[in-house]
C-alpha cells in the first residue's frame, strides 16, 4: 500500500491557561490517502476543530509526529508553515471567512497572491475556479452581496485555486440552511470524485455519511473510524 | 445630578481602567489649549491691545513722502519737522519728533551708556502721560539754552538713583553737559520702540537749516476730534509743497504722509506672530482631531456595552450621560494642564518671540482671558461630542445584531477616523513645509558671506559728545589717536573705525551725480548708501580691494577729496568701463569738503552688507573720515587678545584720552552678524516647535487608527494567514494602511501649501514657497513618521496566531 498524505502519529494537544492543563488531543493517530474523503465527527469539544487546526498547520501539536506529503510537518519555522498552507492545504470554514473588502474576485486569488503568481496567471486560474463552482458571474460582488450557500462556494473556490493537495473542510455546512447545506456537499463530493483529497470535521451526521471514512473522536480520542457501509471499533 | 454624579465617578474609574488612551487624551488636549492661550495671548497682549495712550486711535504717524520714488515714504529732516510743526495744521492738536540715541550718563561714578529718547516737549501731552514725580517738558523747552533737562523713566530712576524721590531737580551729566532731572515718568510708562528708554530729553530746535536734506527722524501727532487721516493728510501736504518752493535744493517733490499710529509702528512685525498664530490654530485643530479620534475609537470598541446597558432599560439621555461624563474629565484635567502649560509657555514667549516692534510691553505678557475661554471652548466642545458618539451609534432598532456583533461595527466610523487622520497629516503638512522654508531660509542667509571677515574682529562705539568736541578736527584728532593706540594694545592685529557700522543698525543713503552739475540734489539719478571710514576699516574687516587704492593718511582735510566705492556702484554707474579717476558729486559734506565738491574715485572694493544679510548689497561709498569726520565712531579691532583682556584694554586707552566717555555696544561683530537673523531664526524654531508637535500628533493618530484597526481586523489577518501570508506580507498590508493615510494628507498638504506659501513667500529669502526639495523631505519626514507610528500594530498583526484568531468567532 502507498504513503499516506498525512500520517499523524501519537498526536497530543494540551491547553494550558492559569495552571489548569485541558487534554484537547491524546494519542491520535491516524492516516489520510491520497484521493480520499474522510469525515471527523463527535460532539462538540471533542477536538475535532483542534485536529483540523494541526492538520492544517494552524496549530502544532504537544507531541506526536505529523508528516504531509511524507515530510515532517511539526517543528518547522513560521515561515515553511504559511509556504506549505499556501501551496498544500485548502481551507473551508464553517463561517466562510471571506475578507468582507475583497471581491469575490480578489478573495479567491488572495492565496495566489501570496504565493507570487504573475496577475494574468492568477486571473485565469481565479477565474476558473469560480466557473468550477458556479459563482463566475458573481466575480466582482462583494462577499455581502452573497447568500451563505454562494458565499461558501466562493469559500471552496478560493481553497481550490492554489490547487492544494487536500481540502481541510471546518463544518462547512454549519452556517447554511439546509438546501445550501445540501448544495454545497453536493459541491465537496463533486470534487472528490474528481479526485480531490477532503477531510472534514462535521457532526451532521447525513453529510458525515458522504465520506469514503468517518473517524469518531470523543474527549480527544479516536474512538471509532468508520468506513462506508462498514464499521470496525478502534 | 445626583445620577451624573454616580456617571461621574463610574467615568473616572473607567478612564483609569483605560490609561493609554486617557494620558494620550488629556495630553493632546492640554497641548492644544496650552500652546492656542499662550499665543493667543501673546497676539492680544502684542498686536490687538488698545495702545496704553490716550484715545490712541487719534494718534497718526508722520511721514515726509516723495512720491513716484525708489523710497516713497522718508523720516523727517529736523528743519523740515520744525516747519511743519510751526505750520500749526489745524486738523493737528501737535505734532512731536522722535529720536533714539545713546548718551554718557554721569552720576557720579563712571559714565554710563543710557538710552535717550529726543522729543518734543508735547511728547507727553500728545500720548496723555503725566510724570510719577515733577513735571514732563514745557513748552518752550526745545530752545537753546533751555533744553538741558531730562525726565527720567521709572526703570533709571529706580536703577540709578534707588527710587529717590528727591531726584526732581537733582542736576546729572549726559553727554558730558550738565542736565537737570525736572521729572519722572510711572511705572509701565514707554514709547512704542524696539529699545529700552532710560530718559528723555528735548529734541533742540535746530538753529538754521543745516542738514535739511537729512532725513532720520520719526514723527508722530494726534488729530483733532473729527479730523480723518485723509483731511490731515490733505493739509500737510500743502505745508510740504510750500516749504518745495521755499528750498527746492532739497524738499523738491516733497508731500506728506498721514498713517495710522499702530499700523504703522507694527509695519512688517506682524507677520512673523500672525505666522505663528496660525501655527498654533493649526495645531489646535489637530489637537482637537486627535482628541476626536481617539474618542471614536473607543465608542467603536463599547458598541456592544451600550447596546447592553439600552437592552437593560437605559434610555439615550441616560447613555448620553454616562459617556458625557468622560467628555467631562477628560476636559477639565486637560484644561488644567493647559492652563499650566500655557502659564508657563507665557514666561518662555517674551524671550524667543520675534521682534514686533515692541507695539505693547512684551515682558508684560499675562493669560488672556478670551483667548483661553476660546480654546477651552474649542477644545471642550471636541471632548463633549466625541465621546458621546458610542450613544449617537446606538440604534434602537438593532440592538439584537449591535449585542451579537459588538466591537465588529460597520465601516462608516472607521471612514471618519481615517479622515480625519488624513486631515491631520495634511495640517502636519502645512506646519513641517512651512518651518523647512523658513529654516532653509534662515540657513540661506547664515550662509551668505557679508563680504568682510566678521570672526576675531570685536567692536565698540564710542559717542563725542558735540559740546566738547564742536569741530570735526577735534573729532577726527581724538579718532586717529584712540586707533593709533588700539592698534598698540597686545594681540591687536590692526584697528579701524568708521562712522555707520555695518550690522549696527545704522546706515545713510544719498543722492549722487556723475561730474558737476547744477541741478538741486533730489534731482541727481543715482543714490548709494554713504560711510565715512578710516583708513584701517578695510584692513581690520579684510573687505577686499579690487582696483586702484585703498585710503591713506594723505587724504586729509584740505587734500582733495577721494572716495572708494564698491564694486554694485561701480558697476550700476560705469556699466563696462573703469570706475578709477571718476569724479562724483556726493550728497555728503564737512567741514573740511563744502556742498557739491567733485569726490574722485580712487578704489573699487568689495561689496559688503551693511543692515542684514538678507538684502543683497548696495552701492555704497566710503569717504575719508579725515575729510568727513563725525561722531558716533565704531571701531573695529582685529586681535587675538582675549574678550576680557582687550575690553580692559580698550577702556584704558580711551580714558588716556577722555574719562567721560563710556564704552558703548562692545561686542564680537560675528554676534552682530548672527544676531541680525535673530528675528528669523526665532520665528523657524517656534514654527519648527510647533511642527514637531504636529507631526507627534500626528503619529500619534496614525498608530490610533491603524492599532484599532488590527485590532478590529484580527479575525481577517487570521484568515489571510491560514491561506498563506507570509509576515512580511502581514507587515507590508498594515504598513501600507498607514502609509495610504499619510500619502493622501501628504497630497492634501501640498495641495494646501499652495495657498500658504502665497502667504509665507514675505518671509523666505533664496528659497521659493513651493520649493520641491524641502517638500520632498518633508513628505519623507512624513512618511518616516507615518512607518514609525504603524510599526508597533504591524508588528502585532505579524505575531497574529491565524488558529486562535479564527477559533475566536
Amino acid at each position: 500500500m502507498s504513503e499516506p498524505l498525512i500520517r499523524l502519529e501519537s498526536i497530543k494537544k494540551v491547553f494550558t491557561t492559569d495552571e489548569v492543563e485541558t487534554h484537547a488531543l491524546a494519542e491520535v493517530h491516524l492516516d489520510i490517502r491520497e484521493g480520499e474523503f474522510v469525515s471527523i465527527a463527535g460532539p462538540s469539544g471533542c477536538g475535532k476543530s483542534t485536529l483540523l487546526s494541526i492538520l492544517g498547520l494552524l496549530d502544532t501539536p504537544t507531541s506526536g509526529t505529523y508528516m504531509l506529503n511524507k515530510k515532517p510537518a511539526s517543528g518547522l519555522k513560521l515561515a515553511d508553515r504559511a509556504r506549505i498552507r499556501n501551496r498544500e492545504i485548502g481551507f473551508i470554514f464553517q463561517s466562510f471567512n471571506l475578507i468582507g473588502d475583497l471581491t469575490v474576485f480578489e478573495n479567491v486569488e488572495l492565496p495566489l497572491v501570496y504565493r507570487g503568481m504573475p496577475a494574468a496567471e492568477r486571473r485565469n486560474r481565479a477565474l476558473n475556479v469560480l466557473e468550477d463552482v458556479g459563482m463566475s458571474h458573481r466575480a466582482r460582488h462583494l462577499p455581502s452581496q452573497l447568500s451563505g450557500g454562494q458565499q461558501q462556494r466562493v469559500a471552496v473556490a478560493r481553497a481550490l485555486a492554489g490547487k492544494p493537495s487536500i481540502l481541510l473542510a471546518d463544518e462547512p455546512t454549519g452556517n447554511l440552511d439546509s438546501a445550501n447545506g445540501e448544495s454545497v456537499m453536493e459541491l465537496l463530493k463533486e470534487l472528490h470524485r474528481r479526485g480531490s483529497t477532503i477531510c472534514m470535521v462535521t457532526h451532521d451526521t447525513r453529510f458525515a455519511g458522504a465520506a469514503d471514512r468517518t473517524v469518531h473522536l470523543f474527549d480527544g480520542r479516536i474512538v471509532s473510524e468508520e468506513e462506508a457501509r462498514k464499521q470496525h471499533t478502534a | 445630578m445626583a445620577t451624573f454624579l454616580i456617571d461621574f465617578r463610574l467615568a473616572l474609574r473607567s478612564l483609569l481602567k483605560s490609561p493609554l488612551f486617557t494620558v494620550t487624551a488629556v495630553l493632546t488636549l492640554a497641548l492644544g489649549i496650552g500652546a492656542n492661550s499662550a499665543m493667543f495671548s501673546a497676539i492680544r497682549g502684542l498686536l490687538l491691545k488698545p495702545l496704553p495712550y490716550r484715545e490712541p486711535e487719534r494718534l497718526v504717524a508722520l511721514w515726509e513722502s516723495r512720491p513716484g520714488q525708489a523710497q516713497p515714504r522718508l523720516p523727517f529732516s529736523a528743519p523740515n519737522f520744525f516747519d511743519w510743526k510751526d505750520a500749526a495744521a489745524a486738523g493737528l492738536e501737535g505734532m512731536s519728533i522722535v529720536s533714539r540715541g545713546t548718551l554718557d550718563l554721569r552720576t557720579g561714578g563712571e559714565p554710563q551708556p543710557v538710552s535717550v529718547l529726543q522729543v518734543s516737549p508735547s511728547f507727553f501731552d500728545l500720548l496723555g502721560a503725566r510724570a510719577h514725580l515733577g513735571n514732563t517738558f514745557a513748552p518752550g523747552m526745545d530752545r537753546p539754552g533751555q533744553n538741558q533737562v531730562v525726565v527720567l523713566s521709572q526703570g533709571l530712576w529706580r536703577r540709578e538713583f534707588g527710587a529717590d524721590p528727591a531726584v526732581v531737580g537733582r542736576s546729572v551729566t549726559l553727554g558730558g553737559q550738565p542736565h537737570t532731572v525736572i521729572g519722572v515718568m510711572p511705572e509701565g510708562f514707554s514709547y512704542p520702540s524696539d529699545h529700552r528708554q532710560d530718559l528723555y530729553t528735548p529734541f533742540p530746535r535746530p538753529l538754521n537749516d543745516e542738514g535739511r536734506g537729512s532725513h532720520g527722524y520719526r514723527a508722530f501727532g494726534r488729530l483733532r476730534p473729527g479730523v480723518s487721516l485723509a483731511a490731515a493728510r490733505t493739509e500737510l501736504a500743502a505745508i510740504a509743497q510750500n516749504l518745495a518752493s521755499l528750498y527746492p535744493a532739497t524738499n523738491e517733490g516733497c508731500s506728506a504722509e498721514v498713517r495710522d499710529f499702530r499700523a504703522d509702528l507694527l509695519g512688517a512685525g506682524a507677520k512673523p506672530i500672525l505666522l505663528l498664530m496660525g501655527a498654533v490654530g493649526l495645531l489646535l485643530l489637530i489637537a482637537c482631531t486627535n482628541v476626536a479620534n481617539l474618542f471614536l475609537a473607543r465608542a467603536l470598541s463599547r458598541e456592544r456595552e451600550v447596546a447592553l446597558r439600552a437592552a437593560l432599560g437605559a434610555n439615550r439621555a441616560q447613555l448620553f450621560s454616562r459617556f458625557l461624563a468622560e467628555g467631562l474629565a477628560i476636559g477639565l484635567v486637560g484644561s488644567a494642564l493647559g492652563l499650566l502649560l500655557a502659564a508657563l509657555l507665557l514666561k518662555v514667549l517674551p524671550s524667543v518671540l520675534p521682534n514686533t516692534g515692541n507695539l505693547n510691553n512684551v515682558q508684560n505678557l499675562g493669560l488672556d482671558g478670551w483667548a483661553l475661554l476660546f480654546t477651552f471652548a474649542c477644545s471642550f466642545l471636541v471632548s463633549l461630542a466625541f465621546a458621546a458618539a458610542p450613544a449617537w451609534q446606538l440604534k434602537p432598532s438593532q440592538l439584537n445584531l449591535q449585542l451579537r456583533q459588538g466591537a465588529k461595527g460597520s465601516a462608516a466610523p472607521g471612514r471618519l477616523r481615517s479622515a480625519l487622520v488624513v486631515g491631520e497629516v495634511a495640517l502636519a503638512m502645512l506646519l513641517l513645509l512651512s518651518a523647512g522654508l523658513l529654516l532653509r531660509s534662515f540657513l540661506k542667509v547664515m550662509d551668505t558671506h557679508p563680504g568682510f571677515e566678521a570672526g576675531g574682529v570685536a567692536t565698540f562705539t564710542i559717542e563725542l559728545p558735540e559740546t566738547r568736541y564742536p569741530q570735526e578736527t577735534q573729532q577726527e584728532a581724538f579718532r586717529a589717536e584712540l586707533e593709533r593706540r588700539l592698534e598698540q594694545l597686545p594681540g591687536v592685529a590692526s584697528a579701524g573705525s568708521c562712522q555707520l557700522g555695518p550690522f549696527s543698525g545704522s546706515g545713510a543713503s544719498t543722492y549722487v551725480n556723475i561730474g558737476p552739475t547744477s541741478l538741486s540734489h533730489v534731482r541727481w539719478p543715482h543714490q548709494a548708501d554713504m560711510n565715512a571710514v578710516s583708513p584701517g576699516f578695510f584692513k581690520s574687516l579684510r573687505i577686499p580691494l579690487l582696483e586702484g587704492r585703498g585710503l591713506e593718511p594723505t587724504d586729509k582735510a584740505g587734500a582733495r577729496p577721494v572716495v572708494l566705492v564698491n564694486r554694485t556702484m561701480a558697476r550700476t554707474l560705469f556699466p563696462g568701463g573703469s570706475a578709477l579717476g571718476q569724479r562724483l558729486m556726493l550728497g555728503v559734506s564737512s567741514q573740511a569738503v563744502p556742498e557739491n565738491s567733485l569726490w574722485e574715485i580712487v578704489g573699487v572694493v568689495g561689496d559688503i552688507h551693511q543692515r542684514d544679510l538678507e538684502r543683497a548689497p548696495r552701492a555704497m561709498y566710503f569717504v575719508p573720515t579725515s575729510q568727513v569726520a563725525g561722531s558716533p565712531l565704531t571701531f573695529y579691532l582685529r586681535s587675538t587678545a582675549s574678550f576680557g583682556a582687550l575690553r580692559a584694554g580698550i577702556r584704558e586707552q580711551v580714558n588716556g584720552l577722555d574719562r567721560d566717555l563710556a564704552l558703548r555696544d562692545f561686542a564680537a561683530l560675528e554676534d552682530l552678524v548672527r544676531d541680525s537673523a535673530g528675528d528669523r531664526r526665532q520665528t523657524a524654531i517656534l514654527l519648527g516647535v510647533f511642527a514637531a508637535l504636529a507631526l507627534l500628533l500626528a503619529g500619534i493618530g496614525i498608530y490610533g487608527v491603524v492599532a484599532f484597526s488590527v485590532a478590529q481586523r484580527t479575525r481577517e489577518i487570521g484568515i489571510r494567514m491560514a491561506l498563506g501570508a507570509q509576515v512580511s506580507q502581514v507587515l507590508s498590508l498594515i504598513l501600507g494602511q498607514g502609509l495610504r493615510l499619510a500619502a493622501a494628507g501628504i497630497l492634501l498638504g501640498l495641495a494646501g501649501a499652495l495657498f500658504t506659501g502665497r502667504l509665507l513667500a514675505s518671509q523666505l529669502v533664496g528659497v521659493s514657497a513651493v520649493d520641491p526639495l524641502t517638500s520632498l523631505g518633508v513628505a519623507a519626514l512624513l512618511c518616516a513618521i507615518a512607518l514609525l507610528s504603524c510599526l508597533a500594530p504591524a508588528l502585532k498583526a505579524a505575531r497574529v496566531d491565524p488558529g486562535a484568531a479564527l477559533r475566536a468567532e
